[in-house]
């Protein structure tokens, strides 16, 4: 378990700063992030590039001095997951990735200008 | 709210770094041009609401931890 520093929490939890990441049994690449501001309020996060093969953006500059992002392999990239009780309709967030410095272990939701993801796309494509 | 009447070609400056200048205007449509540091972020305010309604959506899904791991495992055994 490691704590995450949001300096600007994230959108519509602007107020959470802090976030632990856990693993969840099984061998999904899928991880349990959890307020340690307010424990009811936890996310499923997901790798994007398990889901979604081609996923690709380039990263700005200001998410790099954000997150003080020395090297690129200090990198971690997910996103948010919303579940729902039909698997199929549930939905990964593909416009506003979740990047995490492992080294500084600080985060952000990045939203991307540049590109047309959607914000709820299919989990699991047809 | 502050509210300035601007012409096109004019700006407004927002602190000493931040400038937003009015290129033109048709019709109902106001076309901006924003000069800030790269460590400022710009959105259009409806992409940035449709990230908030869809993080509040992810983390209200969230009932149980169980039930997420009920639910990958369920997944998992339907592929």
């Amino acid at each position: 378990m490691t704590t995450y520093q949001f300096d600007n929490g994230i959108p519509g939890f602007e107020h959470l700063q802090q976030f632990v990441l856990s693993e969840v049994e099984g061998e999904m690449p899928v991880r349990l992030m959890q307020s340690v501001e307010d424990e009811n309020i936890t996310f499923l996060i997901a790798s994007p590039f398990f889901f979604y093969k081609d996923y690709e953006w380039d990263l700005p500059d200001s998410v790099v001095q954000e997150l003080k992002l020395g090297d690129e392999n200090d990198i971690e990239v997910w996103s948010v997951v919303t579940l729902n009780k039909d698997p199929s309709k549930s939905t990964i967030n593909l416009l506003a990735p979740i990047v995490l410095n492992k080294t500084t272990n600080r985060g952000k939701q990045h939203i991307i200008h540049d590109h047309a993801y959607s914000s709820r796309a299919p989990l699991y494509q047809a | 709210m502050l509210v300035l009447s601007r012409k096109t070609d004019e700006s407004i400056m927002i602190g000493g770094n931040i400038e937003i200048v009015v290129l033109g205007v048709e019709g109902e449509t106001v076309k901006l041009g924003i000069r800030a540091p790269k460590d400022i972020e710009i959105f259009r305010k409806e992409l940035y609401m449709n990230i908030q309604a869809s993080n509040r959506e992810a983390a209200s899904s969230l009932l149980a931890i169980n039930d997420v791991v009920q639910l990958l495992k369920q997944n998992r055994s339907d592929k």
